[in-house]
């Protein structure tokens, strides 16, 4: 930090609250870095409580149930289906807010910055299918449960294969994170975590399959293609976000703070500690 | 915040640096612990998927081991040899590497991917053979098993071609040298012959 550092001078004293506030939101980089990697968990929590509490449509159905067995378990979620994928088309554009965030740190690696713009691409094509898709049949199913049988089998289908037979996109972008993490010498992220990535490479691999059977341990809701998967994925997610927690908060660290009083701050304090 | 974050990067100078810059700093020291992540990780799952196959053959005895009469014994004691030798030939590779003679080092590495390359080989055949038969992934849960399982693993070795061109690449370029990589690449392709000892003993001998 150099001494020179030009400084920010913290809000003009005697100003009404609107005026220190915007003041605040102006300077105060840390708040919108803190609301950018929170809409990553916020979605989250908006995603399990549609899929597990309203609409209830995880852990999947089976995929041999026949008509009248799709309507009953329809019917038995209609209205969590209608509030919770509402809840879920309105927040769907949360986790793009957050790979923005992710790229940036992408880019603050030694590897190409291709890796960052290939990482966004990969997460965008996944959510596609893996829920705007996937959360369109099920709220079709919902929408009008007496259509006819052949249509009503195909949308079940639809929803349930488009969530976890499309979990290969992720294949790629874990694969992206991997390279980019073992090539990186500037040590944005803990190396150990590039090899953890692996795992989850791995284990996307066991989801296509899901596409073929319609019983047994490798269909969309069986115990390999799902379960330990998903036992696996948790892990690792929990890993991601923690991973990414510190790596974000090392930036914070470094953003200026402006302060209550009238002592000022250096502008330039970005170096990495 | 983009901008915050951008201007932090270019005044703190990180991020900008090129992955052909000559002035780039050196590889970074990789630790032990990194690669033994992914190790323990990786026998983690596959032994949940072993657990897997366990449950299936109890509960479908008779099918399991009708089809499992249908494997080549043979070709699968000839695969265990094969990778049983390659682990012992990275194992010489180390030695030779960590007595700094290189050039034997990177013999033994050749003749690793040579073994892996004749196990790859075999295992197409086998699964040339098992289709041409009429055995299929979807033929039975056990022949499903059996693809998913030599699959998976041959993933793993194909994989293992790019851990020991890495190894290689340590071994041949003076400035890229780092044991420590070098074990690391090692203990990968020891994973992959355990894992395959394991998949032989359940999928072709477990009666």
């Amino acid at each position: 930090m150099s001494e020179d550092a030009a400084m920010i001078a913290g809000p003009p004293p005697g100003g009404t609250f609107p005026a220190r506030l915007a003041w605040r939101w102006r300077h105060h980089h840390q708040i919108e870095l803190w609301i950018v990697w929170w809409s990553m968990p916020v979605f989250y929590v908006i995603f399990s409580i549609t899929y597990f509490v309203l609409a209830r449509t995880m852990p999947p159905p089976p995929p041999h149930w026949n008509v009248a067995e799709i309507r009953e378990w329809i019917a038995l979620r209609h209205n969590g289906i209608d509030i919770g994928y509402i809840l879920f088309y309105l927040t769907i554009g949360l986790p793009g807010w957050h790979i923005g965030l992710i790229a940036t740190l992408l880019k603050r690696m030694s590897a190409s910055p291709a890796y960052a713009y290939a990482y966004i691409g990969t997460m965008a094509a996944g959510t596609v299918p893996g829920a705007l898709l996937n959360g369109f049949g099920y709220s079709l199913l919902a929408l009008r449960p007496e259509r006819d049988p052949a249509a009503l089998a195909f949308l079940y289908e639809f929803a349930n294969l488009t969530f976890v037979g499309t979990m290969g996109v992720f294949f790629v972008a874990s694969f992206i994170l991997v390279v980019a993490i073992l090539l990186d010498r500037n040590n944005i992220l803990p190396r150990w975590f590039g090899f953890a990535c692996i795992w989850n490479l791995t284990t996307e691999f066991t989801v296509a399959p899901a596409w073929i059977f319609r019983h047994g341990p490798m269909t969309w809701t069986g115990g390999i293609s799902f379960y330990w998967n998903m036992v696996v994925y948790g892990t690792w997610q929990i890993m991601y976000f923690v991973v990414f927690y510190k790596a974000i908060n090392k930036i914070a660290s470094n953003l200026p703070r402006p302060q209550a009083s009238a002592e000022s701050v250096p502008l330039n304090a970005f170096s990495p500690s | 915040m983009t901008t915050a974050v951008t201007t932090a990067n270019e005044a703190s100078g990180v991020g900008t640096a090129n992955f052909n810059d000559g002035d780039s700093p050196p590889l970074r020291a990789v630790d032990h612990g990194a690669m033994w992540v992914y190790i323990v990780g990786d026998l983690f799952i596959f032994g949940g998927w072993f657990v897997f196959y366990l449950v299936y053959r109890a509960s479908e005895q008779t099918i399991f081991a009708e089809s499992q009469a249908h494997l080549n014994q043979t070709f699968g004691l000839f695969n265990t040899i094969v990778l049983l030798v390659s682990s012992w030939l990275v194992a010489m590779c180390v030695n030779a590497a960590r007595a700094s003679r290189y050039n034997e080092a990177a013999r033994y590495a050749w003749l690793t991917i040579l073994c892996g390359a004749v196990f790859a080989a075999t295992k197409l055949y086998e699964w040339r053979s098992r289709i041409a038969e009429g055995r299929s992934f979807t033929s039975n849960d056990f022949f499903m098993f059996y693809y998913f399982l030599t699959a998976i693993h041959l993933f793993h070795v194909l994989c293992g071609f790019i851990v020991l061109g890495v190894l290689l690449r340590n071994l041949q370029v003076s400035a890229l040298r780092a044991q420590v990589v070098i074990e690391n690449c090692a203990a990968y392709w020891h994973m992959v012959d355990l894992l395959w000892v394991v998949i032989f003993a359940l999928v072709y001998l477990l009666r």
